[in-house]
C-alpha cells in the first residue's frame, strides 16, 4: 500500500513540473584567453538585457576548434549555436554549402555595415553574403624596443620606409645585432600591404605573380643580410621565440596585429613591460613614387551562428550585443583579446589611454588612425590551405635556399589550382 | 587428456558458448564492423561537409591513386617504420640482456623507468621532444650536436632531419617497452635448455644466438607488428612537431598526418575514408609478410 502511494506521488510529481527548460545557448570559442571574457560578457548580458538567458561556453585551441567543429556538422553530434572563428581558418566551410546563417540582412538592420570598419566587413563573406561578424581590427603594428632603440641611436622616424629599415639593418648587422624576427605570416601581410594578396578577387591564387616573387626574395635578402632572424621553430607565435630572440635581445622589433601585442607579447614578456613601444609599419616606395599604406591585416576573430541552430533569434541578439555595446568593446580591449573593429566605441576614453606596458604610448590612438589604410583580406575556400601550405611546406625550404622564390610561387600556385 | 577429451562433448558448455561470444561478437560489431562500413559507404560520397553528399562510387580511388602525396606519406611511414624497428629491436635485446644480469633489487626501478616513456600520453612526450629538437636551443644541439664541435640542426624544419627527428621520438618512446617484452621472453626459456648449451659451449656469445634469440623469435615478431602499426597510426607526435601538414617539403608527412589534412585541411572527408580504406589491404599484407618471413627464415 506504502508502495502504491508513494509511486502516485511520484507520478502526479512528474506531471506537475513544469515544461522542459529550455537548453542553454552553446558558444564555442577557439581561444582559452577569450572563454574569461564571453563568460563576463554573459553575466553582463543577462544583467541589461534578457535575465533568462543561459549559455555555455567551451573553449578550443586554435587549429583544434575547426577540427571539432568539422566533425560536429558532419556528425550532426552536439554542434553549438554561436561559434568564434579566425578568419585564418573561415575558409574551410567555403568549400560546399555554407554551415553558417547568412546575417546579412540582420547586421544591416543592426547598422553593423555602418558601424564596422569597412575593410573588415568583408572578411567572413562569399558573394554577397556575410556569414559572420568582425570582432577585431587586425591593423598590423610594428612593436619595437624603445630601450634598444635608445641604446643603438634609432627613432621610430629613422624606419619610415622599408628601405631605410634595410639601411637601419645592415647598419647595426655591423655590430652582430638584428633587427627583426621574420615569420612566414609577414608573407600575406606584405603582399596585402603592397597592394596585393595571396588570392585575386577572382578566387585564384597570386593574382599578382611578380610582386609575389619580390616580396619573397625581400624576406629571403633580409634573412641573408642578417637583417632578419628566422625562430627556432620558423614563428614567432612560439612561446620558446619570446623566451630566447626577444628575451636575450637578438632582436628589436616584431610584426603583429593589435591582437599580438595586447595577449602574446605581453602574456609572454611581462619582464619587458615598459620597454615596448608601437610605431606604423615602414612603407613600401612603389617604383612610380608611390607610398603604400603604413598598415596592413592578419587573422582576427570572428562570431557566427551554425544554420542548424534552433536560437537563431536569441543567438544573433547575444551576438549583436557583444558586437555594440561599448562595455563589450572596451572590455575586449582591456581583457588583452582585440582592438575593437566597431567605430562607435572608439570614443571610449579607456581605448586611448597610454599604455604602461608600451612606454605610455596609447595604442588605441594609433590602430584609430592607421584604420582608414587597413587592406582588405580577399576570402576564398583556399585561403587556409595556402596559409598552412606556406608555413609549415614552403617557408623553410625557400629560407634555406632549397626553393627560390619563384618556385615557391610556381609550386604553390601549382598545388592550390589542383585542389 | 580425460578432462581436455569431456571439454568439447559437454552439451552445456557447448551449448553456452554462443553467449559466451557474445560481448565480444557485440563489441566487434559495434566498434568494427560498423565504423568500417560506414567508412566504405563515406568514401563512396562527395566530399561535402555540410548538406547532402551524393554517391560518386570510385572517384576517390581514381584520385587518390594518381595524387603523389599519398606515395609520399606511404614511403615516409615504410621509412619510418624500418628505421624504428632498426634501432629499436637491437637496442631493446641489449637493454633487456643488460637487465637480467642487472642486481634483482634494480630491476623494478630500472623496467619502470624504462617503461615510463611508452606509459606517457604521446602529445606529452611530443610536447617534451619540441623542447630537444628545438632549433639551436634546443636539447639535443646543446648537449651533443654543438659540445662534439657540429652545426646545430634545425631538426624540424630542415627536411633532411625531419623524419630522423621522428624516428628518434619513436626510438624513445618504444624501446623500453620492446625491452619489457624481451625480458619477459628471455625469463620463459627453460633453465635446461642453459644447462644443456652449457654442456656443449663456454661461449655466452653462442649460447645467447642458439638459445636466447631463437626463443624470442615469437616475441620479436610481436615487436615488430606492434612497431609496423604504430608507424601506420602514428599521428599526435608528428602533428605537434610538425603540424597538420608534413612539415617542410612533405619530409615527414606520414600516413595519418596525410588523411587529417585531407579532411581537417581540405574538407575532404570522402577522398580521407578511402585513404584509409585504400590502406586496409596493404596493412594486411604488410602484418601478413611479418608472419611468413619468420616461417619461411
Amino acid at each position: 500500500m506504502k508502495t502504491t502511494t508513494t509511486g502516485l506521488a511520484l507520478l502526479a510529481g512528474l506531471a506537475m513540473a513544469p515544461a522542459a527548460v529550455a537548453a542553454p545557448l552553446q558558444l564555442w570559442i577557439s581561444s582559452y584567453q577569450d572563454k574569461v571574457y564571453y563568460e563576463d560578457m554573459i553575466r553582463l548580458y543577462q544583467k541589461s538585457e534578457d535575465p533568462t538567458f543561459e549559455a555555455v561556453v567551451t573553449a578550443y585551441g586554435f587549429r583544434e576548434m575547426p577540427d571539432k567543429l568539422a566533425v560536429s556538422i558532419k556528425t550532426g553530434a552536439n554542434p553549438p549555436d554561436i561559434v568564434q572563428l579566425d578568419e585564418v581558418l573561415f575558409g574551410m566551410y567555403l568549400g560546399g554549402e555554407v554551415p553558417f546563417v547568412d546575417l546579412t540582412s540582420r547586421v544591416k538592420e543592426a547598422g553593423l555595415d555602418k558601424d564596422l570598419v569597412p575593410q573588415r566587413l568583408k572578411l567572413f563573406t562569399r558573394g554577397e553574403a556575410m556569414y559572420g561578424v568582425p570582432q577585431s581590427l587586425s591593423a598590423m603594428l610594428l612593436y619595437y624596443r624603445t630601450d634598444l632603440f635608445e641604446k643603438h641611436g634609432i627613432t621610430p622616424a629613422d624606419l619610415t620606409t622599408w628601405d631605410e629599415f634595410v639601411a637601419v639593418g645592415k647598419r647595426l648587422k655591423e655590430k652582430n645585432q638584428a633587427m627583426i624576427g621574420i615569420d612566414p605570416t609577414y608573407f600575406e601581410v606584405l603582399l596585402r600591404q603592397r597592394g596585393s594578396d595571396l588570392f585575386g578577387k577572382d578566387g585564384k591564387p597570386f593574382p599578382d605573380e611578380a610582386l609575389a616573387i619580390d616580396t619573397l626574395k625581400w624576406m629571403v635578402d633580409l634573412q641573408s643580410q642578417g637583417i632578419a632572424v628566422q625562430p627556432d621553430r620558423g614563428s614567432i607565435f612560439d612561446p620558446v621565440f619570446f623566451n630566447t630572440a626577444v628575451s636575450s635581445d637578438t632582436i628589436l622589433c616584431i610584426m603583429g596585429a593589435d591582437w599580438y601585442g595586447l595577449d602574446m607579447i605581453q602574456q609572454f614578456t611581462p619582464h619587458l613591460k615598459g620597454k615596448w613601444g608601437v610605431m606604423p609599419l615602414p612603407v613600401w616606395q612603389e617604383p612610380g613614387g608611390k607610398l603604400s599604406p603604413r598598415t596592413s591585416a592578419f587573422a582576427g576573430q570572428g562570431l557566427m551562428i551554425y544554420k542548424d541552430s534552433t536560437v537563431t533569434d536569441e543567438a544573433w541578439k547575444f551576438i549583436q550585443f557583444v558586437m555594440t555595446n561599448r562595455e563589450a568593446n572596451v572590455q575586449r580591449f582591456t581583457q588583452g583579446n582585440s582592438f575593437p573593429a566597431y567605430r562607435p566605441a572608439w570614443k571610449d576614453e579607456r581605448l586611448l589611454q597610454p599604455s604602461e606596458f608600451f612606454s605610455n604610448q596609447s595604442m588605441g590612438k594609433l590602430l584609430i588612425r592607421l584604420a582608414p589604410e587597413i587592406p582588405e583580406v580577399a576570402m576564398t575556400a583556399q585561403r587556409p590551405q595556402a596559409v598552412f601550405m606556406f608555413q609549415e611546406n614552403f617557408f623553410s625550404q625557400l629560407m634555406y635556399g632549397q626553393l627560390s622564390p619563384e618556385q615557391v610561387v610556381t609550386q604553390m600556385k601549382g598545388a592550390l589550382n589542383k585542389q | 587428456m580425460q578432462a581436455a577429451a569431456s571439454l568439447p562433448s559437454s552439451p552445456s558448455l557447448a551449448g553456452r558458448v554462443p553467449w559466451l561470444l557474445a560481448p565480444y561478437l557485440l563489441f566487434f560489431l559495434a566498434f568494427w564492423l560498423l565504423p568500417l562500413a560506414g567508412g566504405v559507404r563515406l568514401s563512396m560520397q562527395s566530399d561535402v561537409l555540410y548538406g547532402d553528399s551524393e554517391y560518386v562510387g570510385r572517384k576517390h580511388y581514381r584520385a587518390l591513386l594518381q595524387d603523389p602525396r599519398l606515395l609520399k606519406a606511404l614511403a615516409n611511414t615504410a621509412l619510418f617504420a624500418a628505421g624504428s624497428i632498426v634501432l629499436i629491436l637491437p637496442l631493446a635485446l641489449l637493454l633487456a640482456q643488460a637487465l637480467r644480469e642487472t642486481w634483482r633489487g634494480w630491476r623494478p626501478v630500472l623496467t619502470f623507468a624504462l617503461l615510463l616513456p611508452g606509459l606517457t600520453p604521446p602529445v606529452v612526450l611530443a610536447l617534451l621532444f619540441l623542447l630537444v629538437f628545438h632549433g639551436e636551443a634546443g636539447l639535443l644541439n646543446q648537449w651533443f650536436v654543438l659540445p662534439l664541435g657540429g652545426q646545430a640542426i634545425n631538426w624540424l624544419k630542415d627536411p633532411d632531419y625531419i623524419l630522423p627527428a621522428l624516428v628518434l621520438q619513436s626510438v624513445w618512446r618504444w624501446t623500453g617497452f620492446v625491452t619489457f617484452f624481451f625480458v619477459a621472453g628471455m625469463n620463459a626459456v627453460p633453465a635446461a635448455l642453459y644447462e644443456a648449451a652449457h654442456l656443449e659451449t663456454t661461449s655466452r656469445w653462442s649460447v645467447w644466438r642458439h638459445v636466447t634469440l631463437p626463443r624470442l623469435r615469437p616475441v620479436i615478431l610481436f615487436a615488430v607488428i606492434y612497431l609496423v602499426i604504430d608507424a601506420f597510426s602514428l599521428f599526435a607526435g608528428a602533428y605537434v612537431l610538425l603540424g597538420g601538414s608534413g612539415g617542410t617539403a612533405d619530409a615527414g608527412l606520414l600516413l595519418v598526418s596525410y588523411i587529417y589534412h585531407q579532411a581537417f585541411v581540405l574538407g575532404k572527408f570522402g577522398t580521407a575514408a578511402a585513404v584509409s580504406v585504400l590502406v586496409s589491404p596493404l596493412l594486411l599484407g604488410l602484418l601478413w609478410l611479418c608472419f611468413l618471413v619468420p616461417k619461411r627464415a
